[in-house]
């Protein structure tokens, strides 16, 4: 019975809502720091969707992605920086190499899980990160490269902030697309399964080792995508952004939104940047904060704010009362 | 059923609507500026995360000049406003402090140290037009062609050259070993110096790495031992270089050692402790002992008011702040007038003669400095001041 | 040579000793606490406020500290584990690197950015056997290791608490049907695993120097010295971690500096694809 309703208006709602993004940016296109802040956000919400993939669907905890971040974003330079090419398809070749190294990631957690994936996610990011800061002959070390062009389709180029809104937006309906019709597969479904219980699962005839390949390879893409995106879109890079408190706060991003859900990695991410800009003013204590902000969220939020908002729904309190039926019975 | 379904829909629907209409309105609430009758100067620099080590001593050496030309009536009558961003540690926290300073419509911006940050910040500064000075030392900055930026600090190429050719002239040694860090600092500076070596026909004995982070030299000392050096030449950060004094000490390797900057911090010299004997030092200034009297009221203000001791960069923020406030008194607010008036400006700071040349360099001079513990105190020695200023630039009198 | 290995085995100590409040607490409650290395920079900073900045002598500091120390631990515990206790471990690995922001950003208001430093119980001196060097601070750190590490050994098995303890950490089921209280055993080790990591910060501060971001160079050595002597096991994690500190130092003086941590990372990943229960460890195999 909620599930049916769920399904006659979410649609409704998405649609609301992408027409609100898509004419967002107008009310703000001249104020210079709000843009830059929508689309920060909309970078990193990409990349809150990639680390989406593996702990949302796969229950593993990766607090690496900035080194998928960083594949992304330094292969789109070399791509265009080095050998000339395009933005768009340096994006695409960046990203399909980020995914590569997904599909290498995932092979370790085929045979290992829990906490010891998350040292190797760990150590992953780390080397990536010591790789770019040593390598200096191709990656010019803290200097960072500069000067990586914007895209450009046809002869428009994605110059200002404005557009390159829209750029983010395509990646970020992409990925929301992409998570979400995977969810609703029968596919998917056999996929979230393994997350309960793996042995069971895995009995049933659900092949572990090809889903989890394939959520790596789908993350790997995206954080891969989202750091060309970023790369392109400031135009200089270095490898200090690249770090361990990247991958936690996208980590953060995607519990506070919550887990597992499509719309979760949008919320989240949104949300948090937007308490950073605001907090600026308690600068360190605001980092006190935050980790406090954590812990609360797992305490009483371990579901995020969507799986919140989705307990709250089903256990009736945004419905009317209605004789008859006990809004206490539902499930979440 | 079908209309409670419809109510619901509804319900949902704009309970979404109001939250993102909460979201915009949180985003935009108080980014607007401005304009009033004051002087609106951008300072941003790292007040959180671990560069605040050097980022918080600057931010509190603008605000010491702007508060002492406030109190004498401000520029022209206008009293200078500071607006003061955090830049911490990433290229997108220093943008979005970028961005909101430039909302506040400042007509110049005193900026971070780090490269990393201001190649990032180059391009909105540039589109913008608002002159941006730093106190930064990597070369390439000024490499870059950008007009609105201004370098107030001697770079890497000068530094390095003073204590190389020290080490090379003074002491006269001619097999020294390197140590750096591994983060841009140590490679550029690192680069530099073999540079100079190759010049005069000398080659390390040895040369080690380090991460900034890393906690144990033994490895890296050992290498130099065998290497059997006369002198040590280091290019690392406050904590490594502690480390570094602290354990060559232990290890009885016993050759003089050039260190660079970060070893003249007092937060380093509390760590290295008596290690720091006859060690040398080249910085651009010694706040806490130089004989200046100027520079020792300096100090002492500076303490007094922020209860902790400035370091050189601070030294030169400080001048940095001077320099721009006096540009604007000359010229003006307007952003252009103030790049044209500090193309040409000569200015006596307290740490040394500021003039820019073509690349925008401003400053040429350096310090050699010797430290000696004398009965039970910590004593540094100016050794040698270096002035690399082109002839060009210097003013008609006689300076420093 | 040999003043490689030297160093490198009292920088081992610290890697195991360090990594050994940690060991507790994972066997106790299943969960890995990231914020381990911000306990051990607590105990170290404790010490400088009070020796160095206070004024008291160092074995006055270690007493009050390791006091102070298990109160933050029965309220770490209070705060980040035991409200989630019933949910699953990664809940409480995201806990605990929430924890982990928080201890560090709150020592870095309190105490600033600025490295500090802590004297050491044998003073500073240096001894010199054979041409090899040895900091007196080293051997102090060595043989408060063996000791702590005998200690335990005798009190796990030996003591009746231990034994609770040991059965809190096997079976928690099991234990609460022997009649242990369950709840009042993981305080304890909460408490346990804070004092030792008072004790290593006393250790670590005089070589490593203090500053806020510490903790997380703390726990990753002691991440990597775990997982190649294997999760859950002390015999383990005191050779995982010697033999991390040495051939580090060995790499470093030998080998291409650069890229050292590199190396120390892809010895992780390399054991725990190759051997992921490391040299003692649990097994840990998935397959069906």
């Amino acid at each position: 019975m909620a599930s049916n309703k769920r399904h006659v208006f979410i649609p409704t709602a998405y649609t609301a809502c992408l027409i609100g993004a898509i004419f967002l940016p107008v009310a703000f296109k001249d104020i210079r720091y709000t843009m830059n802040v929508l689309n920060f956000s909309g970078i990193f919400i990409i990349l809150t969707y990639s680390f989406n993939f593996i702990h949302g669907y796969l229950g593993l905890i990766s607090i690496g992605q900035a080194g998928f971040f960083a594949i992304g974003a330094y292969v789109t330079a070399g791509m265009t920086l080095g050998l000339g090419m395009n933005t768009l398809p340096a994006l695409l070749i960046a990203a399909a190499a980020a995914a590569l190294v997904g599909i290498g990631m995932g092979f370790p957690s085929t045979r290992i899980g829990g906490h010891y994936f998350v040292l190797i996610s760990l150590a992953f990011g780390e080397i990536v990160r010591l790789i770019i800061l040593n390598w200096r002959e191709v990656t010019n070390g803290t200097n960072g490269l500069s000067g990586i062009p914007r895209p450009a389709l046809g002869g428009f180029v994605f110059d200002s902030r404005l557009s390159y809104y829209y750029l983010i937006l395509g990646g970020i309906i992409l990925s929301a697309l992409t998570t979400g019709s995977l969810r609703r597969s029968t596919y998917g479904r056999a996929m979230l399964s393994l997350k309960t219980n793996e042995l069971a699962a895995a009995a049933c005839g659900v092949r572990p080792v090809t889903s989890k390949l394939i959520n790596f390879c789908l993350s790997g893409f995206f954080a891969g995508l989202a750091g060309g995106l970023y790369a392109s879109y400031i135009g200089a890079i270095s490898p200090e952004t690249f770090s361990i408190d990247l991958s936690i706060d996208v980590l953060t991003m995607c519990l506070v939104g919550g887990s597992g859900t499509v719309t979760g990695p949008i919320v989240g991410t949104a949300f948090l940047v937007m308490l950073k800009e605001h907090l600026r003013f308690l600068r360190e204590y605001y980092m006190i904060l935050y980790g406090a902000g954590i812990v609360a969220v797992m305490i009483f939020m371990p579901y995020g704010i969507v799986g919140m908002m989705r307990k709250l729904w089903n256990r009736g309190l945004f419905r009317p009362r209605n004789p008859g039926r006990d809004p206490g019975k539902q499930k979440s | 059923m079908k209309g409670t379904e419809k109510m619901e829909k509804n319900v949902m629907k704009g309970r979404r609507i109001v939250f993102m209409t909460l979201l915009i309105m949180g985003i935009t609430i108080g980014f607007t500026g401005s304009a009033g009758s004051e002087i609106r100067i951008g300072v941003i620099g790292s007040q959180t995360s671990p560069l605040a080590l050097l980022g918080q001593r600057q931010i509190n050496s603008a605000i010491l000049a702007a508060s002492r030309w406030n109190d004498r009536g401000g520029i022209r009558g206008e009293k200078i406003r500071l607006f003061i961003e955090d830049s911490a540690d990433t290229t997108t926290t220093a943008i979005t402090a970028l961005d909101r300073v430039l909302a506040q419509n400042v007509c110049a911006i005193l900026g971070p140290i780090y490269s990393f940050q201001l190649f990032a910040m180059f391009p909105e500064i540039e589109k913008e037009r608002i002159p941006m000075l730093t106190t930064s030392g990597t070369r390439n900055l000024t490499l870059m062609n950008n007009p609105w930026y201004f370098r107030t600090y001697p770079h890497d190429g000068l530094t390095k050259q003073a204590g190389t050719l020290y080490v090379l002239d003074e002491l006269k040694k001619t097999r020294p070993a390197l140590a750096c860090v591994t983060t841009e600092y140590g490679k550029s500076g690192h680069e530099i110096i073999t540079g100079l070596l190759k010049e005069r026909e000398i080659t390390p004995v040895a040369v080690t790495w380090h991460d900034k982070n890393d906690k144990d030299m033994t490895g890296q000392l050992q290498q130099i031992k065998r290497a059997a050096p006369d002198v040590i030449i280091s290019q690392a950060h406050p904590s490594d270089t502690a480390i570094f004094l602290k354990q060559q000490r232990d290890m009885g390797i016993d050759v003089p050692h050039m260190a660079s900057s970060a070893a003249s911090m007092p937060s380093v010299h509390s760590l290295v402790g008596s290690a720091m004997d006859g060690v040398y030092v080249e910085t651009t200034a010694l706040p806490d002992v130089d004989p200046d009297p100027k520079i020792q009221a300096w100090t002492t203000s500076y303490l007094d008011r922020f209860r902790t001791p400035p370091d050189s960069f601070a030294l030169l923020f400080y001048d940095t702040a001077e320099m721009l406030f006096e540009a604007i008194h000359a010229a003006g607010s307007d952003p252009k007038n103030i790049r044209d008036y500090l193309e040409r400006q000569r200015h006596q700071g307290l740490a040394g003669f500021y003039a820019f040349d073509a690349e925008h360099n401003g400053a040429f001079f350096a310090v050699i400095a010797r430290y000696r513990i004398l009965e039970g105190r910590l004593v540094p020695e100016i050794k040698k001041k270096y002035d690399f200023t082109p002839a060009a630039l210097r003013p008609d009198k006689n300076q420093d | 040579m040999i003043q490689e290995i030297v160093s490198g085995l009292s920088m081992g100590c610290i890697y195991a000793l360090t990594g050994f409040g940690f060991i507790l607490i994972y066997n106790a409650v299943g969960a890995v606490n990231f914020a381990h290395g911000e306990m051990v920079m607590l105990g170290g900073y404790f010490g400088y406020t009070l020796a160095g900045l206070w004024g008291m002598p160092l074995w006055a500091a270690i007493i009050v500290s390791l006091f102070a120390m298990s109160v933050v631990g029965f309220l770490f515990n209070r705060i980040a584990f035991f409200p989630i206790r019933h949910r699953p471990a990664v809940t409480a690995i995201i806990a605990s690197i929430g924890m982990s922001i928080l201890l560090r950003n709150s020592a870095l208001a309190i105490w600033g950015p600025d490295p500090v430093t802590l004297g050491s119980f044998l003073g500073d001196g240096i001894l010199t056997i054979s041409g090899v060097v040895i900091a007196r601070h080293q051997v102090l750190i060595v043989t408060v290791s063996a000791a702590v590490f005998v200690g335990q050994s005798l009190f796990f098995s030996r003591t009746f608490l231990g034994k609770k303890l040991q059965a809190v950490a096997q079976d928690q089921e099991a234990a609460k049907l022997m009649g242990i209280h369950v709840g009042r055993m993981i305080t304890v080790t909460f408490i346990l695993a804070s004092i030792l990591a008072g004790i290593a910060g006393f250790l670590v501060a005089p070589l490593w120097f203090l500053e806020p971001g510490i903790g997380v160079v703390i726990i990753l050595k002691a991440f990597i010295a775990i997982v190649i002597g294997g999760f859950g096991s002390t015999h383990g994690l005191v050779l995982g971690g010697l033999f991390l500190g040495v051939t580090e130092v060995l790499i470093a003086s030998h080998m291409t500096t650069e890229y050292r941590d590199v190396i120390s990372y892809l010895m992780l990943v390399t054991v725990l694809m190759v051997r992921p229960r490391g040299f003692f460890g649990e097994k840990i195999g998935k397959k069906v």
